[in-house]
């Protein structure tokens, strides 16, 4: 989902402004990392001179964090100041013109109902993201760069679909996809193959996954996110992330109930509603598409305790495999809980009591005679007996 | 046009919200985050409301109304919205009340009563936060706030100061200053009104500062509740930072008709409870008083001030024209009444003018001011005694005894303190005021150690003699120490913990005051005796040509005055009998220091408006004296100024004390008009919070 529509109505609305105007691009990246729009300064900066005519702006203001001298440079004898806005305590709340508008007046950047806000120099603030700008100024490059899982810097060219992209940022066997912040769009496994266009996307963040990865990891990532950014203002964006956030470790933990999610959802579908800007908005929806694509994993925590990615430390158990358990001994070095038990040339045995699940055994373990499990547990004695392997 | 809320067709213009339209109509909409004087900052979605047409609800504060809205208030998914507000807000707020000091007047606990609600099915996420109470006049107990933002846009917007924002503390979102500095670093300009918006316990005024024993507005603006004339303290020196002497003038004198004197001799007991001392020291008030009476260029309040009520035809006397007769004569020619004030000296003023030194007061700065209330039509008579109160209040509708106390006491078990040259403090600052000729020699002994000895003695430096201050009291500690130190600067010597024995005469004549020296000294509780540690063998002579008590004033008063008296000599109403404003004979009053003894200056105008009033209403009036004689302008928006909360108090200065010794003009230097300016900038404004609009409380709804 976009809000190109919306978009487009602020842009004739600026437009039809009489007065000095002050186009603001927000290239500030929203979790604080160096922008990928560095490697596009370029293509950005003619797209923010021709939205600033469209507007009838007299200047463009590209507000960046760290170093912005891509953006200094490709804006060299054009009226577009770069500014770094490193004082940001966090990323701009999106599509929120007058939250641009009280920073750029010295005071935090929170969105609030009043009218539009205009810089201490009388200049009206029109404030837009980096991917909106370029699709305002119709001018869309063939490519566009994304980060995937935080740090995949990927070059997407415009028709390639959501399974390409998750490879080429390393997820060979994808089975979802999330555009991620600020706009969430989750797709589930049969919606991979689908080409998508870039410059329909919001943000510049994907999150892909593969059956190692649990929903609830991925959920709970992103949410966290969310209550990270937002600024407080809104109960729905304030309370309510948090409150999915806790719903989401409770359904990790095996504390939630069928009640507690239900009423996660409905929060969600308040939050949708009820906030004002797209933090609250979009944490709302990331929700509610959740639950709606990947409802079924989330239930099967909740009402099987079962973790299919063997994820969630709640749901499984460490086992030593019996026929490939050489008696060696060095996983009982590598536990700091004493949770192992055995002696030379006897298959191990882990206590279900003391392990705490770190995981440590495995990777100590030189013959991967140690697994995790989920609801179905590999065979093996209760306590050591002489090993059967030979070798 | 016209909108429909819960089926009532209402009327509202363009441009309203339909929480206003509600509220205006006595339909009780729940919020919080918009408070009735702030923008609303539209997060909290209690006043969410159902619109014809619209899929989901909406927030009142923030939706305007158009011409046949259809608006349902406790629609179900508006219900649903606001409930679920609700039980998130008190999830992460702390689950008991009780003990919370906000308890019973807090908008959140009626709110979440009225609404049922409880934050059970949810996670408790109610963080400890610890309590600031290390910032001076306001406390910020945060693990209470609800986030609602009213604070941050009163500061903001209303006041435009800019010290409390969202903040990022420790992964949470909490309302605080920038990195957590102290609230003077911040900027604060202590103005209280985060206090006043808050709608929880959550920013309060500091223990202490509201009490039960005082009404809110008392407690909230000290200074003025302190003043016993109550002038409005805030608001005069709001005019004078405005550069407008005019109107701080007009503001004190709906009060007290003397400004000037007051702003020269008062004893300032407002500054002791000033809120700016809590920061550093006090506002200057008293000097801020002299210096608008001192710069009042056009009067601009005179022509009200003047005009009278319309002839009553009740006749008034007032016996005594020092500054309670005085004011309480104005009062009452305001009310109509033909006033005159019979005045024994020569001329009027009372202490103003004969009783304090010149050098703090002088004559014409107080007949300047006596002169405008003559200007209202009050006659005064001088050189006039009145022998008998009863006799004239044959000849008046009613009678105000105001004569204070104007007889020096002497000491008379002292040997030798009925010589000729025995005088009083009283005596010295007549002589001096109104040109009376006394015998003081050269050298004067002063006994007494408060401070109408050091006025006496400077007075007498003044007068080329040689002054001696002979007391009790180690460093005389009964007196200001700005007026004992000015005192000895100008020359005058100290005789401190020394005891009188006898006065010494020679040829009939003092040549002497016998002493010796002690350690510390009591009273004995029941017989109020003096009890001393006397050095012994420390008996010695101070010789001197003259002695001058300074050990308090008397009303003089004897029976023959007409008029019941106890054996102090003050009036007493037979009914209490106490000092009161009445007396025994029926029409004749008594107010001052004839009643209370010698106090202030100020206690003397308080008490004058008083029995004004009760005069009037004794005439036929309805009592009120209370008068607006100027417009004032109270903005809210008061700005940063840079380093407020430590600004400096300006002190008065004096003239060099080589100097000022040789003439009897005024000491002290009154306020530049720089001086002036910062020193009113300094003032927190305590009063501007009470212009802060009360939030409504469902309870007051139908
Ligand atoms: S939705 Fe969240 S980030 Fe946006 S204004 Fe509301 S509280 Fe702030
Ligand atoms: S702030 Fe109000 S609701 Fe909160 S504890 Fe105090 S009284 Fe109760
Ligand atoms: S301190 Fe009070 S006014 Fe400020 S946000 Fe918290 S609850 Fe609201
Ligand atoms: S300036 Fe006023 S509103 Fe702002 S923090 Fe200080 S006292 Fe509160
Ligand atoms: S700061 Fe100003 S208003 Fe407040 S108590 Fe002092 S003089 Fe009065």
């Amino acid at each position: 989902m976009n809000s190109f529509n919306l978009e487009k109505e602020r842009l004739e609305a600026y437009a039809a402004k009489e007065g000095k105007k002050l186009l603001v691009c927000e290239a500030v990246h929203p979790l604080g990392k160096e922008s990928v729009w560095i490697d596009a300064a370029k293509d950005l900066i003619d797209s923010v001179e021709i939205v600033r005519e469209k507007i009838g702006a007299e200047k463009a203001l590209v507000l960046c964090k760290g170093d912005g001298k891509a953006f200094e440079d490709a804006a060299a004898g054009k009226a577009i100041e770069v500014k770094t806005a490193d004082d940001v305590e966090y990323g701009m709340p999106f599509m929120a013109p007058t939250a641009v508008g009280r920073y750029l007046n010295g005071e935090q950047g929170y969105p609030c109902l009043d009218k539009p806000i205009c810089t201490p120099d009388g200049e009206l603030v029109c404030a837009f993201l980096p991917s909106a700008i370029i699709r305002l100024s119709g001018k869309l490059p063939e490519t566009r760069e994304f980060f995937v899982n935080d740090t995949n810097k990927v070059t997407v060219k415009q028709g390639q679909t959501w399974a390409e992209v998750a490879a080429a940022g390393g997820v060979a066997e994808a089975r979802g996809v999330i555009a991620g912040f600020p706009d969430f769009d989750v797709f589930g496994e049969d919606e991979l193959a689908q080409s998508f266009d870039i410059w329909s996307l919001e943000g510049d963040e994907i999150e892909a996954f593969d059956a190692n990865t649990c929903i609830t990891d991925v959920a709970l990532k992103l949410i966290t996110q969310c209550n990270d950014q937002t600024c407080g203002r809104c109960i729905f964006c304030r309370e309510g992330t948090l409150q999915i956030k806790l719903t989401i470790q409770d359904i990790q933990n095996g504390k939630a109930n069928m009640e507690s999610y239900n009423l996660a959802v409905n929060l969600a579908k308040q939050m949708v509603h009820q906030t004002l800007c797209g933090v609250g908005t979009q944490a709302g929806k990331l929700f509610l598409e959740l639950a709606d694509k990947f409802g079924k994993e989330l239930e099967d925590h909740i009402t099987s305790k079962d973790c299919k990615a063997l994820s969630c430390k709640k749901y499984i158990t460490y086992h030593v495999l019996q026929n490939l358990c050489t008696g060696c001994g060095k996983c009982v070095d590598a536990c700091d809980e004493d949770a192992i038990d055995g002696k030379p040339r006897f298959i191990h045995v882990i206590s279900k009591i003391d392990c705490t699940k770190c995981g440590n055994c495995v990777s100590a373990c030189p013959e991967g005679a140690i697994v995790k499990a989920g609801k179905i547990k590999p065979p093996g004695p209760m306590r050591p007996i002489p090993c059967r392997r030979k070798d | 046009m016209q909108i429909i809320i819960d089926n009532i067709s209402v009327e509202c213009q363009e441009g309203e919200s339909i929480l206003e339209v509600a509220l205006r109509n006595n339909i009780y909409i729940p919020h919080l985050c918009k408070h009735p004087d702030l923008e609303a900052s539209g997060g909290c979605r209690l006043c969410s409301v159902e619109i014809e047409g619209e899929e989901f609800p909406k927030p009142a504060c923030s939706t305007y109304v158009k011409e046949g809205m259809k608006i349902t208030v406790r629609g179900p998914k508006a219900d649903e919205t606001r409930k679920m507000a609700m039980e998130l807000i008190l999830a992460g707020h702390p689950s008991e009340c009780t003990g919370c000091p906000k308890y019973g007047k807090c908008e959140l606990q009626s709110m979440y009563q009225f609404l049922g609600a409880s934050p059970e099915h949810w996670h408790k996420t109610s963080k400890p936060v610890p309590d600031n109470k290390d910032n001076p006049l306001i406390m910020h107990l945060m693990i209470r706030c609800v986030r609602c933002g009213r604070c941050v846009h009163a500061c903001r917007d209303m006041r435009g100061v800019k010290v409390l924002d969202y903040r990022h503390i420790k992964g949470e979102i909490r309302i605080g200053t920038k990195d957590g500095v102290s609230l003077a670093d911040a900027g604060c300009r202590f103005c209280g009104a985060c206090i006043e918006v808050c709608p929880t316990g959550s920013i309060m005024d500091q223990v202490g500062l509201i009490t039960e024993e005082t009404t809110y507005a008392d407690a909230v603006v000290p200074c003025r509740a302190t003043c016993p004339a109550h002038i409005s303290i805030p608001e005069y020196i709001r005019a004078v930072k405005e550069g407008d002497c005019d109107t701080a003038v007009g503001i004190i004198r709906e009060k007290v008709p003397f400004p000037h004197a007051l702003g020269l001799v008062c004893n300032n007991r407002c500054e002791e409870k000033c809120k700016r001392g809590d920061l550093n020291d006090p506002l200057s008030i008293r000097n801020l008083k002299r210096f608008a009476a001192e710069n009042d260029k056009t009067q601009s309040w005179k022509e009200k001030y003047t005009a009278c009520a319309p002839d009553t035809g009740k006749k008034v006397a007032i016996i005594g024209g020092g500054a309670c007769g005085l004011t309480a004569g104005y009062y009452l020619r305001k009310k109509g009444h033909d006033v005159t004030v019979f005045e024994a000296k020569k001329i009027p003023g009372g202490h103003m003018t004969s009783g304090m030194p010149a050098y703090r007061i002088p004559t014409e700065a107080v007949l300047d001011e006596v002169k405008v209330i003559e200007e209202t039509g009050v006659k005064i008579v001088c050189d006039k005694k009145i022998e008998n109160a009863a006799e004239l209040k044959k000849d008046y509708d009613a009678v105000l005894v105001a004569i204070g106390t104007s007889v020096g006491k002497k000491l008379m078990y002292l040997p030798g303190a009925d010589l000729p040259q025995v005088y009083t403090a009283l005596d010295v600052l007549q002589a001096q005021r109104l040109g009376i000729d006394y015998d003081f020699g050269q050298t004067v002994n002063i006994i007494g150690g408060g401070n109408v000895a050091f006025d006496a003695a400077g007075t007498l430096v003044r007068m080329g003699k040689t002054v001696n201050v002979v007391c009790l009291e180690k460093d005389a500690s009964q007196a200001t120490p700005s007026e004992r130190d000015a005192a000895l600067e100008e020359g005058a010597n100290l005789f401190d913990s020394h005891s009188n024995e006898a006065i010494l005469a020679e040829n009939g004549r003092v040549c002497g005051l016998q002493v010796h020296k002690i350690n510390s000294f009591s009273f004995d509780p029941d017989t109020r005796a003096l009890i001393e540690d006397a050095i012994p063998d420390s008996t010695y002579v101070i010789p001197c040509d003259s002695i001058v008590f300074a050990a308090g004033q008397v009303t003089g008063l004897t029976d023959a005055f007409g008029i019941e008296l106890n054996k102090f000599g003050y009036p007493i109403d037979p009914a209490t009998g106490k000092s009161e404003y009445t007396t025994s004979v029926e029409g004749v009053f008594a107010a001052g220091d004839v009643i209370t003894g010698t106090k202030f200056l100020i206690d003397a105008i308080a008490g004058a408006r008083d029995v004004a009033s009760l005069m009037d209403k004794y005439l036929g009036g309805d009592g009120q004296i209370d008068e607006q004689l100027v417009e004032r302008k109270a903005d809210p928006h008061i700005g940063r100024i840079e380093g407020f909360a430590g600004l400096k108090r300006t002190e008065l200065k004096e003239r060099d004390a080589e100097e000022r010794k040789k003439d009897f003009d005024v000491s002290s230097i009154g306020f530049t008009c720089e001086e002036g300016h910062c020193e009113a900038e300094r003032c927190l404004q305590c009063d501007l919070r009470l212009n802060v609009s009360r939030p409504h409380f469902w309870s007051d709804f139908k």
